[in-house]
């Protein structure tokens, strides 16, 4: 694409169009199909993001282009390549380096046994892009395993950009209807529209607990919910905690819980795991720490030491036989809301969890049919080894689509606030 | 200021600044402002890398683009490619007969030549300030439509793509990265122009810019300039207006800025100051040399 006017010279736009073998597809995405391909120029194995033109009454596709925009700027050893965007028979092409697999994979995978210094390796590796992004003020705003594509030498590089925005503009206001639902940082979930990146570290938090644990560590059925999943586990924040949380426009008092040691939640986790982890889960946006501080925590320079990303443990690549279903029950004990969800009303949590954590579990269920849809319908640049195999994922909830249709709503009208602004 | 040693401090110093967010943000509200301070770096854009040029660089582009157009001309009798929306573009059907063409040709238009070129691109990129400003978007729209429309006429003529069409289609392109979006339905009625145009001239905008769509006009590095300054000057409550007036003044100098070949050639943070400079001598405020200097040595104390 560097190349001064490749749309002039029709040879020179074909020969763009035939630098790309094409391979198999890879599958559907949000807004078109992924394939795999071979760069002739450099030999190289890469994922095509097919998007097609014309169909758009607002021509080319919104979060294709932020992700474009936004991939351009970004190169970093972290962060997915985009190696390059072109209009080919009536589509636009993203052409993104290939990656074998995902974190997600990885975690669900029962036959994998992660040791603490595979998941440092991998939290190392996380953290390491998510601080590159905010250094060059991009927030992420869609962090989850599922994002986190993992390359043939084990790299571990964030993706799918389409929500990601720059920030650190004061007073400049976004959706808060970003991330999965389990993923969410709790100001978000109390409406915040202005926010910075402590957003993005609270995802990673999550992330990190999910791999001590091998299951989502917080699995909210709804924003209430997560929100009850939330306090259950490190306790309702105090005004001292978090003094700013009452200004926010969906605050809801919640009954008092108090924290349950970090301990007992992460029994295998190491002092300096659970002490960078309460740090990334702090409450209060201002008080969490950076994902730069986070990647130079002492987690990472203590023993052992994180795993060489190439002798990273691996899910089995396509033709190996897949063993075991992977498992995955929701033992949090869930907190139940009995009041409509109202500002000032308060909501109780049901401590005893049991009779609750059955109807969350029911409701996951129900979800899951709905969105198993929406999990296959969005793929990364890797291939779901399990979906291949007829494995069934996890009910694990992206943006549903009525906060999907609200989001493109939101995303779409997300106008200047500042009129005045130069 | 010897513009190679300026350029990487002054370039450094806006974009590579984070440290005093805080105090700039104190500042703003003092002024009750929410101005912007900050954004994804300049020093490894593709803005820096791929769209600085030297004068001799620009000449070349722009006479490349005009040669050949005249060819087209002369082989075909027209300029105008037909543009599709997929970003294909097709040259005119020959206009001329097949039997005896040479004896038969019509007398060709004149084509414009570079200085014209130059005079059109102009007349449009002014058009794009008049119709950003009659919508009311925000400054910035108009600055980085701007630059796009003149990324995109280093890669073709005027004569190729009409620069009607092109500057629409830059302003809505500019509105939809900027996360200001305004439907193309909207932008074509607003200014009695078809929005199908503005939507089939897109990719190849798109295209001819290299997808390169972060861009950074020198506004945000005047609003960065002037809370520095404050920090450094120190103006009592009294003299804010004079520093209101100040910085309205730079951005008109840099709305001038805009309309000439210097976004093409010099860093925004550059170009802030230059335009700072020029305000400065309009308003009296402050001893802007002394600013300057201070500026350059904290530059050179530091090791970046």
């Amino acid at each position: 694409m560097a190349e001064p006017n490749p749309a002039a010279d029709p040879t020179q736009s074909k020969r763009v169009a035939d630098r790309y073998l094409k391979r198999e597809v890879l599958g559907e995405g949000t807004y078109g199909v992924v394939f795999k391909a071979i760069d002739t120029k450099t030999g190289q194995t890469v994922a095509i993001k097919k998007i097609r033109l014309a169909q758009y009454k607002e021509g080319v596709n919104f979060t294709a282009l932020r992700e474009i925009k936004l991939l351009k700027e970004l190169k970093d050893p972290n962060i997915i390549e985009l190696i390059d965007a072109f209009p080919h028979k009536g589509n636009l092409l993203l052409v993104f380096e290939f990656m074998e697999s995902d974190l997600e994979a990885v975690i669900r995978d029962r036959n994998i046994v992660l040791s603490p210094a595979d998941i440092k390796s991998y939290m190392q590796m996380t953290l390491k892009g998510l601080a590159y992004c905010h250094k060059k003020w991009v927030l992420h705003r869609d962090m989850k395993p599922n994002n986190l594509l993992i390359g043939a030498d084990g790299q571990l590089k964030l993706a799918d950009f389409g929500l990601a925005r720059i920030f650190g503009s004061p007073d400049r206001k976004f959706t808060h209807q970003v991330f999965a639902r389990w993923y969410r940082a709790p100001e978000l979930l109390f409406g915040a529209k202005q926010y910075g990146s402590a957003v993005d570290v609270w995802a990673a938090a999550c992330i990190f607990a999910e791999l001590l644990l091998r299951r989502p560590f917080l699995q909210g059925s709804s924003d209430m919910d997560q929100l009850g999943k939330i306090f259950a586990a490190f306790g309702t924040p105090r005004l001292p905690q978090w003094p700013d949380m009452v200004y926010l426009p969906d605050y809801v008092e919640y009954e008092f819980a108090p924290a349950q040691p970090l301990r007992s939640l992460f029994p295998m986790a190491s002092d300096d795991a659970l002490d960078l982890l309460s740090k990334m889960f702090a409450f209060d946006p201002k008080v969490r720490i950076s994902a730069q501080q986070a990647s130079e925590h002492r987690y990472f320079s203590s023993v052992p030491a994180p795993t060489k990303p190439a002798l990273l443990p691996r899910p089995p690549l396509k033709g190996e036989s897949l063993k075991s279903r992977p498992l995955d029950i929701n033992s949090q004990e869930g907190p139940v809301v009995l009041s409509p969800p109202r500002k000032s009303r308060r909501v109780m949590l049901n401590r005893e969890g049991l009779e609750g954590n059955h109807q969350v579990m029911n409701m996951g269920g129900v979800r899951q049919m709905g969105e198993t849809t929406s999990h296959s319908s969005h793929v990364p640049m890797s291939v779901d080894l399990a979906d291949l195999f007829g494995r069934r994922s996890p009910p694990r909830p992206t943006l549903n689509s009525a906060d999907r249709s609200h989001l493109k709503r939101k995303l779409e009208l997300d106008l200047e606030l500042t009129p005045n602004e130069k | 200021m010897e513009v190679s040693s300026a350029k990487g401090c002054v370039q450094h110093y806006m974009w590579g600044y984070r440290g005093g967010i805080r105090t700039k943000d104190r500042i703003l509200r003092r002024l009750g402002s929410s101005r912007l301070v900050s954004m994804a770096d300049f020093q490894t854009s593709t803005h820096r890398a791929k769209w600085i040029f030297t004068p001799r660089d620009l000449m070349e582009k722009y006479q490349a683009t005009n040669q050949r157009a005249i060819k087209i001309l002369e082989q075909y009798g027209a300029t105008r490619l037909e543009v599709n929306v997929d970003g294909s573009v097709s040259y005119p059907e020959p206009q001329f007969g097949t039997k005896d063409g040479a004896t038969q040709r019509p007398s060709l238009p004149k084509p414009l030549n570079t200085e014209e070129e130059q005079l059109m691109r102009v007349f449009y990129e002014q058009k794009i300030q008049e119709v950003c400003a009659a919508f009311g978007f925000p400054h910035k729209i108009q600055g980085t439509a701007i630059i796009y429309f003149k990324r995109f006429y280093l890669q073709w003529s005027v004569m190729e793509h009409h620069p009607k069409h092109i500057m629409l289609t830059c302003i809505y392109a500019s509105c939809k990265i900027e996360e200001n979006h305004v439907s193309a339905e909207e932008l074509g009625k607003g200014i009695q122009q078809d929005h199908q145009m503005i939507l089939n001239n897109e990719i190849v905008v798109l295209q001819s810019l290299g997808f390169d769509l972060i861009v950074y006009a020198p506004y945000r590095s005047v609003e960065g300039f002037v809370d520095n300054m404050m920090e450094f000057f120190q103006p009592t409550n009294g003299e804010l207006q004079k520093w209101k007036d100040l910085r309205e003044t730079a951005n008109l100098e840099v709305d001038k800025t805009m309309l000439t070949d210097a976004p093409l050639l010099f860093p925004p943070g550059q170009l802030a100051l230059a335009a700072l400079r020029r305000s400065n001598e309009v308003h009296k405020i402050v001893d802007f040399e002394r600013y300057l200097e201070s500026i350059f040595s904290r530059q050179r104390s530091s090791p970046h």
